[in-house]
């Protein structure tokens, strides 16, 4: 009897063996990297807002007409689903939307192609220089930056500063409900000259005087606020030394204390406890927020949906002399993929032509511009964005140039006062192999409750015996990336 | 000869019966092999050395990834948060099938006998819709600027922010999804019960409340043990409270959320193995001790 059965099993077993090898060689078929070998057809990965995922199509139907031999597939996603995406499926798509924050991951990996040989540097000058350098990487002595032997990994899409702006309706009314003094209030707001965090503090609750601070109906200062701005802002950041040590002092716990105290003492921004509650646009669209933070490719959306006017103002800097205010730079470029460039040169050299179109031309650039995408990348264009006759909102515009330009002065159009310089800088988490660091770092304040905190002293003390599970974090992350 | 002409006959008859059983058989058998056994020799393999997604570079680490998990404070801290949640959130189990049986109860009353089909319907209705409507929905709910709850009873409760108050939300949540499963399950096994019990214990003149504890609940054991393996080991893969209920609140963090974090996310698809080697080797231990400890509370005929 146990005889038959084990002859049974063993034909099971064998039938069993015999499809997952078919089923094997089915998968091995089909898994290549199911790309056309055409070298004129083109798989192109983004992501973004429903209007800006309109003006792509624009982008790529103007493209196919400028170039008819070419065809363009473009597939988008939600961008918060988009990098697990491109994990999984790094080699399907042609040409893709790569983010500042992951860049160094991806370049370092050697999924992006090195566009050293395709691109001149006479090219290369028409665009800004702090957006062209983000997108250099050496990968033997594994730093970020145009260097001697760096690789050209990525055509710039564009360079997002960041900047705060304002609901001037609601403003207009707060400041008549709080019987404040129109002047003092627009002396603050200027687009040239960044108010420190004081002036900030005490404009904000200034201005909501009026409201119930216990209601979660209120109108608030401001819904959030961006610790990277404030870190950069406050002269402090998150590590020193190339991510190689941390930067906890005395500068970053102000900023770290700064954003919370915003919230837990002047009651000027949403508390933690209304974490989950509406999201910072729409708060600001239902004019539920005075001011609130935008990049140049809101405009888009800001231009459709918004029923009020409204104005941008540089990042309120720390209260210390020597700071500045210093944004943040979001960024992303178009890279184009190295194992698609390895097996078909020829389609390598269309999905070059259709990147460098789109970071590059002015057709495209003037048209992003004017759909509301971004800052164009050319320098040539700056003029063109910052012009009084191209009458849209916001007036200051110029801001976003001042922000991109305001450490070298590329283009002789910054506007700033020079003792009051306004500069960016680019993200966090773009200066780092993964965020396993900024992850634990929020984690921690969460665990320690800390967004729900008043002292100054507590959130101190928290944050410095955080230094070395930092340091730790840092360390671990660099053995990883440079082994 | 014709003894042996039946025997071949009947010989030929079971081969074609044992081919077809066989066929039967190896269709699931080939979907264990390859989508369970495979993936669990891959993750036992991945566990063991530090994989990095992003290069596809391998390098051996032995045992390092586990020890890692509990004992390297870089990683130790998400860990043990999310087996707490994770442990926390099985509370909503014996909940849910308290409500499902409280129902089922209530459909076979003679309050709502009239109606029953109504109620039927209306009490199964949250098992046919969609689990990602359902969290999106109770976010509603729970929301603390406009949601449902704070405004009918006028409170500014942070739902959301609160590590306590997110897992009741979310074990409300789970309680009201699957009230109609649970329910469900319990009504068939109290109608499979037979009436002569009942019969036998009005005769005796047992009450309403006699008769559910003395013959209905111990009769549909089988059923709530079912209830409860199942339950158990959904709850220990739960993703969805924590992916898009709680928006990744370390509050409602799960083991699962956990794993997708490190390995999608930062790329650690060794840490993240280990982790799910962890958690498979924890739901076998806690189903071998449920099999074991049911001869003590499930009946059995």
């Amino acid at each position: 009897m146990k005889g038959k059965f084990r002859n049974h099993m063993k034909k099971v077993f064998a039938v069993a063996a015999a499809s997952m090898l078919t089923l094997g060689s089915f998968a091995a078929i089909a898994c290549g990297d199911g790309r056309d070998s055409d070298p004129k057809k083109l798989t192109f990965w983004f992501w973004g807002s429903p209007a800006e995922i309109n003006v792509y199509n624009q982008l790529i139907q103007q493209y196919q007409d400028e170039h008819p031999d070419v065809t363009i597939a473009p597939i988008h996603f939600e961008s918060n689903v988009y990098m697990d995406k491109f994990v999984a499926e790094r080699n399907k798509p042609d040409v893709f939307f790569m983010p500042d924050t992951d860049f160094l991951t991806w370049a370092d990996a050697g999924v992006m192609l090195n566009l050293n040989d395709y691109v001149t540097e006479e090219e290369l000058n028409l665009l800004w220089p702090e957006a062209v350098n983000e997108y250099y990487y050496n990968p033997e002595t594994k730093t970020l930056g145009k260097s001697e032997g760096a690789h050209f990994y990525g055509f710039p899409k564009d360079l997002g500063p960041v900047c705060l702006t304002y609901n001037k309706t609601l403003l207009e009314q707060q400041i008549a409900r709080n019987n404040l003094d129109r002047d003092e209030v627009y002396d603050l707001l200027s687009a040239d000259k960044a108010m420190t965090w004081t002036q900030f503090r005490t404009l904000l609750k200034d201005l909501t005087k009026d409201q119930d601070k216990s209601s979660p109906a209120q109108i608030y200062g401001i819904p959030y606020y961006e610790m990277d701005i404030a870190m950069y802002s406050n002269g402090a950041d998150y590590f020193k030394n190339n991510a190689e040590t941390h930067g906890i002092d005395d500068r970053f716990i102000e900023a770290v204390a700064f954003n919370i105290q915003l919230a837990t003492v002047d009651k000027v921004m949403p508390s933690a406890d209304m974490s989950g509650g509406t999201d910072a646009y729409t708060k600001f669209f239902n004019s539920r927020t005075i001011f609130t933070w935008m990049g140049p490719w809101d405009n888009a959306d800001f231009w459709t949906q918004v029923k009020f006017g409204y104005d941008v103002i540089p990042a309120p800097r720390g209260d210390h002399d020597d700071t500045q205010s210093v944004s943040m730079i979001g960024s992303m470029c178009y890279g184009v993929s190295a194992a698609m460039a390895a097996k078909n040169p020829a389609k390598a050299k269309t999905a070059i032509d259709f990147a460098k179109w789109l970071s590059m031309s002015e057709t495209c650039q003037k048209k992003s511009m004017e759909l509301g995408q971004q800052v164009p990348n050319l320098l040539s264009m700056a003029q063109d964005f910052i012009s009084s006759t191209w009458e849209v909102e916001p007036a200051h515009r110029s801001l976003f140039v001042d922000i991109i330009d305001g450490n070298s002065n590329s283009v002789g159009i910054y506007s700033s006062e020079a003792e009051d310089k306004i500069s960016g800088k680019t993200r966090s988490l773009y200066y780092t192999y993964d965020s396993t660091w900024k992850d634990n770092l929020m984690s921690y304040i969460d665990d320690r409750n800390l967004w729900r905190e008043t002292s100054y002293e507590k959130i101190k003390s928290a944050l410095e015996a955080y230094k070395n599970d930092l340091q730790a974090d840092l360390n671990e992350m660099n053995e990883r990336w440079k082994g | 000869m014709n003894a042996i002409a039946k025997k071949t006959k009947k010989h030929d008859i079971h081969k074609s019966e044992r081919r077809t059983a066989q066929l039967f058989i190896a269709l699931p058998v080939i979907g264990f092999c390859v989508f369970t056994l495979l993936t669990l020799i891959a993750v036992f393999a991945f566990s063991l050395m530090d994989y990095n997604v992003y290069r596809e570079e391998f390098a051996w680490l032995g045992f390092k990834n586990f020890s890692d998990l509990f004992t390297n404070s870089i990683y130790s801290t998400a860990f043990f948060r999310a087996i707490g949640n994770t442990m926390f959130l099985l509370l909503g189990i014996p909940v849910g099938m308290i409500v499902g049986l409280a129902l089922a109860a209530l459909l076979q009353s003679r309050a709502i006998k009239k109606c029953n089909k109504f109620f039927q319907v209306l009490f199964y209705l949250p098992a046919v819709t969609s689990a990602v409507a359902i969290n999106l929905v109770f976010r509603y709910i729970f929301n603390p600027e406009y949601g449902l709850i704070n405004n009918l009873f006028n409170t500014h409760i942070a739902w959301f922010k609160d590590p306590w108050l997110l897992k009741i939300a979310v074990i409300i949540k789970n309680t009201w999804a699957g009230m109609g499963g649970n329910m469900i399950l319990c009504l068939a096994a109290m109608l499979a019960i037979p009436s002569s019990y009942y019969e036998a214990a009005d005769i005796d003149g047992a009450s309403s409340s006699r008769k559910f504890f003395t013959i209905t609940l111990p009769l549909i054991t089988p059923t709530l043990f079912y209830m409860l393996i199942t339950g158990i080991i959904g709850g220990l893969q739960s993703y969805a409270d924590a992916q898009v209920f709680a928006a990744g609140e370390n509050g409602a963090q799960t083991i699962v959320y956990f794993i997708w974090v490190y390995g999608i996310k930062q790329g650690k698809q060794g840490l993240a193995s280990a982790a799910s080697l962890v958690l498979a080797i924890f739901i076998m231990i806690v189903t071998l001790v449920q099999f074991k400890l049911s001869n003590k509370w499930v009946y059995e005929d």
